[in-house]
Formats: C-alpha cells, sequence, structure tokens
C-alpha cells in the first residue's frame, strides 16, 4: 500500500548528518511513497557502505528511519608477523586509519594477508581480524597472524620419461630438491603457482625439442606426515619426436609474389621442431613486409604431420588481414618529457596502417630512451570499427643528478667533486652535463651537450669541451691538455651508427723535475704548447639489443683521427667484442679484443699523445704501471701502439637476487709499447719499448648497491715484467660499455 | 649505406576503386575503401586518401619522394560526384610560419626538473676511474 | 629536516579538545607551515569524529594540503568530504578544490594531457552541481584556460606532423581543433595551418574553403593575412621570413621550437 508522511526523522546517527542520509534516502515530506519505494530507500542508504544497520519503519504521519553507523577506525596495527614487517603487510590492507571499519573489507584484507604468506611457502599461516573498542564509536583494528612452518620439497620424481633422465629433468625445473643451503635458497619451498611454472618449463622444454605432444598427464603431490615437505610426482606423456620436412612460403594474396619472404626463414630440413624458431621466422616477415610497405600483412604457419617419416611439413600463408587504421597516437603521463620526444619513436603516422609488429618496435625504443620507469603501450578501439587509438602511458622517473662533494678513485686519490647532469634536459631529451673535479693527482673540467634529433633528424649532434691536468706524484712532471669536439652521428645501418667528429686539442708538459725526470719527456717538454686541429669518424657495430637472438650480442668499434696542419697524425683505435648468456641464462661469457695505433708523420710523439692503459683497458697495474719506461729515472713513457684481449665471465654466486652480488673471472694479456722517437736517449735505457706481453688473470665480485653496480676487482699478475707497478685490488663502476 | 624507404598513409587498390561507381553514398564508399586519411575542411565532405614514400639516408633530412592522392568528392546530397588523382608534382611547397599561439600556462620545467635532480647521487661522478 | 620538530606529538593531541587542536591548525596555516596544519586538522578527525570540528577540520585539511603542493592527498580529503558531507555548505568548496587538484598540475603544452581532461571533468562537476555557488564562476574561467590548453596539445601535435612533412596526419589535428575547439584561441591558426596544409598536399579548393572560414570569422588576425599571402600566389620566400639554416638551429637547439 501507499504512505505519504508530513515528517520525516532520523534517529541513531552520530557522524554521519540527517541531511546526507536523506539524500541517500531520497524520500522527502509530503510525497506518497510505495511500500517497495520504501525498500529502495532502506537499500540505498545500506549500500553508501556507512551504516551497520538501517531500519526504515513508517508510524503513522511520521517516517522514522533508524541507522547505526560502523564505528571508524582509529589505529591499524599487525601481531605475530616475523617473517613479513609491517610496512609490507600495510600495502596489502585496503582498510585506512580514519576511514567507516567495514567487516567485510577486514575479512577480505586478512585473507590477503594469508594468500601473501601462502606465496612465501607457509601454507598453514592463520590470519584473524580483531577489534578493540575505543571512545565515540571508534576502534583499533588489529590483525593476529600465526605463520606456521615452511612446507618444502623434499622429492621430485617423475613417471613416463623414456628420452630423457629424471635427473636431466629436474636440472630443467626451478624448484630443486630441498638441499644444502635449505635456508638461503627459496626456490624450493613448494608454492602452487611455481608448480604451475615447472609444468610450463618441462613442457616448453619438450616442445622446443620437436615433441610436439608432449603433455603433463597430471601432478600429485603427496604431504609428508609432519605437514612440513611434499613428494611431487610429474605423471608426462613424451610422444614422437617430430623434425622439419619441407618448409616453403605461400603467398595467398593477389599481386605479392612470396619469393621475396623466404630470406627471412632459418628453420630447415632436418632441424628439430621448436615453436620458437618458427616465431622468429614469423618476426623476420613481418619486419620485411615492414621494409617493403606490405600493410596489412598475416603470416599463419600451416602444419602437416606425415607420422610415417615423423616429420612436419611447414608452409607460412601470407593473406590479408583486416583492414585497421592508426586514429591517434595519445601520449599521457609525460610530466617532464615533450610530447614529440616520445612521439618521434614512432615510425607510424596517425591515419597510417595499423602494424602491431611495428607498434611493438616502437614501443621498445620509447622504453630504450631511459627517461621512463615504465612505458605502456597499448591499441584500445577507436571511433569505427576499423580504427584504433595507441594509448602510450609512460611514467617519468628522475633523470638528472646534482652532486656536490668528494670522490675517491684508487688512480686519482681523494678529490672534490661538482657536477649537474641531465640526461632529458627541459625535457627535450638533450643531455647536459657540466662537471668539475679536483682530487690531488688531476684537475677535470668537462661540460658536454647533446641533441639526439638535430632539426628533428635522427642525427645527433654532440659538443664537448674537457680540461684536464694532472701532477700524479708516480710521475716527475705535470700535463694540461684541453680539448674542444663537436661531433655528428647518425645511423648509417639497422645496427650501426657513424660519427663524425673535428677536434682541437692544447697539449703542454710543465714543470718537470729537471733532475730526476727522464730526458725523453724533458726533451719533449721543450716543445711546450702544443695545439693539433684532428678530423675523425668512429664507426660502431652494436646487435646486443636489436639483435634476434637475444642471447648473444657482438660490438664492433673503429675510428680514425687525423691530425691536420703541421701536427700531423694518424691514430686508429679497434674495438671487437662478443658475448653469450649459457646454462639457462645464468653465465655471461664474453671475449673482448682492443687495440690502437698513433702514428706521427713526422716520426715523434709526446707524453701527451701516447696511449697509457688506465684500469678501464687492462686491469692488474697502476695508471702507467706497464709500457715503455726510463731505466734509471723510472718514468712511464707511454707507448704509440696497445693491444688488448681480455676473457669474462660473469656468473651468480647462488646467492638470492635480493643481495644482488653475483661473481665474475677474467684473464687481461696485452701490452702497450713503442715510444718512437728515443729523442736520441740510449735505447738500452729505455725499458720494454718492444712487445712484451703481460698477462693478468682476477676475480671480481659485483654488487648492486643505490649507489650504482661496484665491481670489486682482485687481480694476480702472471706475467709481467720486473719494474711494472703492479695492483692486486680495483673499484670501479662496472657500466657496460 | 644504402637509403631506406618507409610508406605511411593508404591508398586502396585499382581493384577497389574501379568498382566505386558515380553516384555512392559515403558509408559504401568508406565501406569499400576503408578510413581516408584526412577529409575536408569543414564537415560532412570529401574523402582523401594519401600514400607517400619517404627516403631516409644517412644525415640527410627524410625526403618524400613519391606521393598518391585519390580524392573522393560528394555532391551536397552525399552521393559521389567525382574521383580525382593527384601526385607529389601537385604539392606547392608552403614556407610554414613560425608564429604560434602562445599557451596560457607558464613553463616550471626547468626548475621542477633542477629540483628533481638534487640530492639524486650519480655513481659515475664519484668514482671516475680514468 | 622538515619543520616537524616543533610539530606537538600524538599523544599531546589526545589532551587537547577538538576547538584547541583545530586552533593549531589554524596557527600552523598562518604560519606558513602548511603540512603542519595538515597534520592538526587530520588529527581532530581521527579523535573527534562526531565533532562539528571534525567537519570542519576535513575541508580546511583539503585546503592545507593543496596548499602544500600534496595534490593527491589534498584530492582524497575533498573526496572524503564529499562522500560523508555532499549536501553542507562547503561541499562546493570541496568538489572546487578537487578540480584544483588537477587543474593546478597541468604544466606547459608540451607536457601531460591526461591531467588536463580530468581537470575539465572536475571543473565541469563544480559547474553544474553547484551553479550558484561562489566557484562556478572560477570554475568557468578555469575551465576554458583548461580546455584551450587541450586545444594547444591538438595544434602542438599538428604542427609536429606539418614539420615532418606528413600533411595528411596534420591535417586531421588541426581539423579536431576547428570542430571541437571553436572556442578556443586557437582556432585561428588551425584554420591557417589547414591552408598551409592542403596547399602543400596541392588540395588548392579544400586550402581556399578553409581560408575563407578564417576570412569570415578572423579576417583582423595575422593568421588570416598570411593565408591570404599564400592563398593569392604571392607567397613568402623563405629568405624573406629570416629563415636560414643558421637561424632555424639556433631556434631548435636552445630555444626547443622546431615549427
Amino acid at each position: 500500500q501507499d504512505f505519504s508522511f508530513d515528517e520525516v526523522a532520523v534517529e541513531g546517527n552520530r557522524r554521519i548528518e540527517t541531511g546526507t542520509i536523506l539524500t541517500y534516502a531520497g524520500i522527502s515530506r509530503g510525497e506518497t511513497v510505495s511500500a517497495a519505494a520504501l525498500n529502495d530507500a532502506s537499500q540505498r542508504i545500506r549500500e553508501s557502505g556507512l551504516f551497520e544497520s538501517v531500519e526504515v519503519r513508517p508510524e503513522g504521519g511520521r517516517l522514522v528511519i533508524a541507522v547505526t553507523e560502523f564505528p571508524t577506525i582509529n589505529r591499524i596495527s599487525f601481531e605475530g608477523n616475523a617473517k613479513v614487517d609491517d610496512s609490507e603487510l600495510a600495502t596489502l590492507v585496503s582498510a585506512t586509519e580514519r576511514r567507516v571499519y567495514n567487516p567485510a573489507e577486514a575479512q577480505a584484507d586478512a585473507n590477503a594477508i594469508a594468500r601473501a604468506y601462502a606465496e612465501r611457502g607457509r601454507i598453514s599461516a592463520t590470519v584473524r581480524p580483531a577489534l578493540i573498542e575505543r571512545s565515540d564509536n571508534r576502534v583499533d583494528l588489529v590483525y593476529q597472524i600465526t605463520e606456521g612452518g615452511v612446507t618444502e620439497i623434499e622429492r621430485i620424481s617423475f613417471a613416463g620419461n623414456r628420452d630423457f633422465s629424471d635427473r636431466r629433468l629436474r636440472g630443467v625445473l626451478a624448484t630443486r630438491q630441498a638441499g644444502l643451503l635449505r635456508q638461503l635458497i627459496k626456490s624450493d619451498t613448494f608454492v602452487a603457482d611455481r608448480i604451475a611454472f615447472d609444468r610450463q618449463m618441462l613442457t616448453d622444454f619438450y616442445r622446443s625439442r620437436g615433441y610436439v605432444d608432449f603433455e603433463i598427464l597430471d601432478v600429485d603431490a603427496e604431504l609428508t606426515r609432519a605437514r612440513d615437505a611434499y613428494l611431487l610426482t610429474f605423471n608426462i606423456r613424451e610422444g614422437q619426436r617430430f623434425s622439419i620436412g619441407s618448409v616453403k612460403v605461400a603467398s595467398a594474396i593477389p599481386g605479392l609474389d612470396a619469393s621475396r619472404f623466404n630470406e627471412a626463414i632459418r628453420i630447415d630440413q632436418g632441424d628439430f621442431f621448436s615453436p620458437t624458431d618458427l616465431e622468429n621466422d614469423i618476426a623476420r616477415m613481418e619486419r620485411i613486409a615492414i621494409r617493403d610497405g606490405v600493410d596489412f600483412l598475416r603470416v599463419e604457419p600451416k602444419i602437416e604431420r606425415n607420422p610415417r617419416t615423423l616429420s612436419l611439413d611447414l608452409t607460412y600463408v601470407l593473406s590479408r588481414g583486416e583492414r585497421i587504421f592508426v586514429e591517434r597516437i595519445d601520449i599521457e603521463g609525460n610530466s617532464t618529457t615533450l610530447d614529440r620526444v616520445v612521439r618521434q619513436q614512432f615510425r607510424t603516422v596517425e591515419g597510417d596502417p595499423f602494424n602491431p609488429r611495428a607498434i611493438r618496435e616502437s614501443a621498445e625504443r620509447v622504453r630504450a630512451l631511459g627517461y621512463f620507469a615504465d612505458a605502456q603501450v597499448n591499441a584500445r578501439p577507436g571511433s569505427t570499427p576499423d580504427s584504433v587509438v595507441i594509448d602510450v602511458d609512460v611514467e617519468e622517473q628522475p633523470t638528472g643528478s646534482l652532486s656536490f662533494g668528494a670522490n675517491y678513485s684508487t688512480d686519482n686519490g681523494f678529490g672534490l667533486v661538482a657536477g649537474f647532469k641531465e640526461r632529458n634536459f627541459l625535457g627535450r631529451g638533450q643531455l647536459f652535463s657540466l662537471d668539475l673535479s679536483t682530487s690531488e693527482s688531476n684537475r677535470v673540467v668537462s661540460f658536454d651537450f647533446a641533441e639526439p634529433a638535430f632539426l628533428g633528424r635522427d642525427l645527433r649532434f654532440g659538443f664537448g669541451v674537457d680540461y684536464r691536468s694532472t701532477d700524479n706524484d708516480s710521475a716527475l712532471y705535470d700535463t694540461d691538455t684541453f680539448r674542444i669536439s663537436p661531433s655528428f652521428t647518425f645511423p648509417v645501418s639497422e645496427n650501426g651508427r657513424l660519427q663524425t667528429y673535428y677536434a682541437a686539442e692544447y697539449t703542454d708538459i710543465t714543470d718537470v723535475d729537471m733532475d730526476d725526470a727522464s730526458p725523453i719527456i724533458i726533451a719533449e717538454q721543450a716543445e711546450a704548447g702544443v695545439w693539433t686541429n684532428s678530423l675523425g669518424y668512429a664507426y660502431s657495430y652494436d646487435t646486443r639489443r636489436s639483435g634476434l637472438d637475444p642471447n648473444t650480442g657482438v660490438v664492433l668499434r673503429f675510428g680514425q683521427e687525423f691530425g691536420v696542419g703541421d701536427e700531423a697524425f694518424v691514430k686508429t683505435t679497434a674495438l671487437a667484442s662478443a658475448e653469450t648468456r649459457v646454462f639457462g641464462e645464468d653465465v655471461l661469457l664474453r671475449a673482448t679484443i682492443e687495440g690502437g695505433m698513433l702514428n706521427p708523420s713526422d716520426g715523434s710523439t709526446r707524453v701527451t699523445d701516447r696511449f697509457f692503459l688506465g684500469s678501464r683497458i687492462m686491469r692488474g697495474f697502476e695508471p702507467g704501471g706497464i709500457g715503455p719506461r726510463d731505466a734509471e729515472t723510472e718514468d712511464a713513457l707511454g707507448g704509440n701502439k696497445y693491444a688488448v684481449t681480455r676473457l669474462e665471465a660473469e656468473f651468480p654466486l647462488g646467492l638470492p637476487e635480493d643481495y644482488g652480488i653475483s661473481g665474475g673471472a677474467f684473464v687481461d694479456y696485452g701490452s702497450v709499447w713503442e715510444v718512437g722517437d728515443l729523442r736520441g736517449r740510449d735505447p738500452d735505457l729505455v725499458l720494454y719499448d718492444d712487445y712484451t706481453p703481460r698477462a693478468v688473470v682476477g676475480a671480481s665480485v659485483f654488487w648492486d648497491t643505490p649507489l650504482g653496480p661496484l665491481r670489486f676487482n682482485f687481480t694476480e699478475a702472471l706475467q709481467s715484467e720486473a719494474e711494472d707497478e703492479t695492483r692486486n685490488f680495483d673499484l670501479t663502476i662496472s657500466s657496460r660499455f | 649505406c644504402s637509403p631506406t624507404e618507409r610508406y605511411h598513409g593508404y591508398v586502396p587498390g585499382e581493384a577497389v576503386l574501379d568498382t566505386i561507381s558515380l553516384g555512392e553514398n559515403r558509408e559504401a564508399v568508406i565501406q569499400k575503401a576503408g578510413q581516408p586519411t584526412t577529409l575536408g575542411a569543414i564537415g560532412e565532405n570529401d574523402l582523401y586518401y594519401v600514400r607517400s614514400v619517404f627516403r631516409h639516408y644517412g644525415f640527410f633530412a627524410p625526403e618524400e619522394v613519391s606521393r598518391e592522392v585519390v580524392a573522393i568528392s560528394f555532391s551536397p546530397a552525399g552521393a559521389v560526384s567525382n574521383l580525382e588523382r593527384f601526385d607529389l608534382s601537385d604539392g606547392r611547397i608552403v614556407p610554414l610560419t613560425r608564429r604560434v599561439t602562445e599557451d596560457s600556462v607558464e613553463n616550471g620545467a626547468f626548475l621542477r626538473q633542477l629540483a628533481g635532480a638534487a640530492g639524486n647521487f650519480d655513481p659515475s661522478a664519484l668514482i671516475n676511474d680514468e | 629536516c622538515g619543520s616537524t620538530s616543533d610539530r606537538l606529538s600524538a599523544g599531546a593531541l589526545e589532551q587537547l579538545d577538538a576547538v584547541a587542536i583545530y586552533k593549531q591548525g589554524e596557527a600552523s596555516l598562518e604560519s606558513g607551515s602548511a603540512d603542519d596544519a595538515a597534520f592538526y586538522f587530520g588529527e581532530i578527525e581521527r579523535l573527534y569524529p562526531y565533532s562539528e570540528w571534525a567537519k570542519r577540520g576535513l575541508i580546511m585539511q583539503a585546503f592545507a594540503l593543496h596548499k602544500d603542493g600534496a595534490y593527491d592527498d589534498s584530492r582524497a580529503s575533498a573526496q572524503r568530504y564529499l562522500d560523508f558531507y555532499p549536501t553542507s555548505e562547503d561541499a562546493a568548496y570541496a568538489q572546487y578544490l578537487l578540480a584544483l587538484s588537477y587543474y593546478d598540475q597541468i604544466d606547459d603544452i608540451g607536457r601531460d594531457q591526461g591531467l588536463t581532461f580530468q581537470a575539465l571533468q572536475a571543473l565541469r562537476a563544480v559547474i553544474e552541481q553547484y551553479p550558484d555557488s561562489s566557484y562556478a564562476a572560477e570554475s568557468k574561467l578555469k575551465f576554458d584556460l583548461a580546455f584551450d590548453h587541450l586545444a594547444g596539445k591538438e595544434m602542438e601535435i599538428g604542427r609536429y606532423y606539418l614539420k615532418r612533412g606528413h600533411y595528411a596526419a596534420a591535417a586531421r589535428r588541426f581539423r579536431v581543433v576547428v570542430e571541437q575547439f571553436q572556442t578556443t584561441t586557437h582556432t585561428a591558426e588551425a584554420l591557417h595551418r589547414l591552408v598551409e596544409t592542403y596547399l602543400s598536399l596541392g588540395l588548392i579548393q579544400e586550402a581556399q574553403t578553409a581560408g575563407a572560414i578564417l576570412g569570415y570569422n578572423y579576417r583582423g588576425t595575422d593568421w588570416y593575412e598570411d593565408s591570404y599571402r599564400l592563398l593569392t600566389g604571392r607567397g613568402l620566400s623563405m629568405e624573406a621570413t629570416g629563415d636560414n639554416w643558421l637561424a632555424s638551429i639556433y631556434r631548435q637547439l636552445v630555444r626547443g621550437e622546431w615549427i
């Protein structure tokens, strides 16, 4: 039946205002209201989530709304948690102080905490929310936690494996058995999603070796009586192993001949079938489509199986996919970076056909800028069915550093440093860096500026000014060098870049200790300050990031600098390095050959021109510790030629990842030699002027600290000369070259 | 190093264009030919499909080496009235005006970036391993 | 090294009554430490949730946080105020503060447009839900500015494509400004850019249409003169506009402009 009220009264509300409750109820005086409307009103009030109970009672002409409010939370605390600290738990909990207490929410939080413990292998953990009454209808919310023991895996076994042994398969799985370092290595605790991860690892292992029909029937886990360990058994069916029969490309698009795509195919007859090889072929074909401007290409692999020969015939069918266009590219979250700096990374323009691979590659380029903590690029439906909008959501991160203070370098001792460096200056993607540093043995003022997209092109303009004066006590003379150098760098191929530069350099040798210093240096000092002008180029080829095989990378560098005018010289430097990851990507092996040659046209060079091997090129020696040396005065003279080979390995030490510590070993072999013009000095008094190789073996510890990736090198010289100045310890930033 | 080419925009194939007849309505044409690369100056109007090829070579500015424009114009009643083709030679070299309408919001970028950088520690400054 | 040292500890506050804490908050606001003020106003709500002061404290907390530049927290407090007291007299101010928390973060034109969009929606909420409040007028003004800023973003992207010779893409963006942002200060420029774009594509007739609209609505502007010169054949030669390569390098490299 219907009601109409001349008065609406609200009872029991303390914090929430009557007006608020009336707006939720939506009933006003004099309005005729049906019974159903009353229920809706009370439902609306309840949905506000502010009230423990809501009752709507018509009393004659009056409508009474009786509510009891939920208490508000005064404090939230956790009890009984030892393994997980309060701050981490706080992030899991949605209830917040000062807000209304809601029992359902508190229970959901308790379950979230229990799940967090289960993920750490503590399945038997229990969590209970409890309330402590406080004055004024306020409560303290306490999560009472009982953590329980860790459930580990005792033994893993397999049933149904013919071609691979249990031991080999255990190696593939991430959850190794509870071994010696049980407390340290967390990876063998029994966790449900780890088992799912293992199933995937096992499947990938088999599938990538041609076992097309491989299947995991089931995984059963028996709990030991003491509930602290599980016995795991994987029941698998391997199926037959298939190899590749014929490989063809067929085009279903009129006018597109398929032969152009043959060059993309690396799978060939006789290989064992593997999904990743297939994926790489398709990726290469899609890249060819971009290169040749073929739009809307879809590549579908058709596989026919002939059981008789256990081989698969593979045909890549090229067909025309859906015709979709890019309506807009919207960039958001760039609070500092200019829109064009991000948009520049996209080769797709608004209105172009939509090509998913091109968009993925552009996303990679945006991330490679290094200005963003995160860069999500995805396509969402546009205003018409056949158009999409590309959403680019970036999250900025600080890209600059402003540092004052002291620095220590094993080469140069303590020093004062002031520097401002910004990699994304004014959000324009420009590099701006100014460094002033003084230490006992050298003073450096260096300024660097670079604009990566000069005049909007893929052309990097660089400009560097560098003043360096050294008076290291290990040599009896001081040197001043001032160098100013503009440069242009541009891509010449997919992975190759060419830098061309001009450089003006002033070098001077000053306050030479007349009686102790080597006569050669005294003679060189006579030439006093020398200006040299030079033009140079440096070609670099780097496939580490963009190469198809993510695990191996090659870096080649070759550069020449030509002195012009009266100080003519040719300075050639070259470097070749290859690195690859083995043993399941845990171990990195790297081999590098590096060399340099300085040919002065008039045959004479000075100590400021010649090469000295710092710790970045050859480890295990003091600066100027090896190379030609004056027998009497022990002055290091440097050399016109150097060649060094470095073999390195980096590998985990088995410590948990969050320590950030890994180990390494290396061998450095090579030398610097040939002073060239001895300026009349008796050759017998110039030691090691010819190529006398040194060899150093060393171990290093890498430690990722908030300061940066530090590298501690411990070296031992296997083969060195009497007068060399060796060094057994060295601390550097292990920046990737 | 050889120049590389990049393709932009889209022009429907000859086969599709042949099926478009005078008098057809605008929706049918878009259904056949796909989304236009751009439209006319105002309101419901002509469809323009533009296909460009840019040549990228070393440090030279990218250069548009070929352009195909298909213009499908409609009568006020919305029926196809004309189908024309243009190419790169029809385009004019236009000196762009450098004036820009200023925006009301001032630019606090540098100060904010300087503040953001203060206190960050650049490890390479600490250990200059020459 | 914040100034939290002279802030009263939570324990000390337990003894004070709601009014005293509120006064403490106001004193901190006067003395310029907005973050202390926000802390005090928050404590009232925690200790005396039912008092009238809790309600006033909440809106003052939102204001103090905003003054302190903590826009996200200010937004959260304003939103809580609107949840609890949607009908109170300060609700309009709370909604306005919410809008300001987005608006004051809008930065230079080259920057994040997502923020601008949220500011527009929040400002529109103030205008529509509290039309006769004193904040409606102020919101209308800020709404227009934010709307103009959004149009500026579209123009900036249009010019990006125009400069790189992607005329069709540029035309799309300029058309968006002409169609959806007529009331902004950018429409005149958008029409002129359309003239430039269509001429570059060789679509003379469309260029003339755009020029005609520009002439009809914005006859007195520099944009119209530029278009007029382009359309009547007496185009500006490159040198005439002082655009030799050295000037353009300086402009783009140092000043960051790049048209």
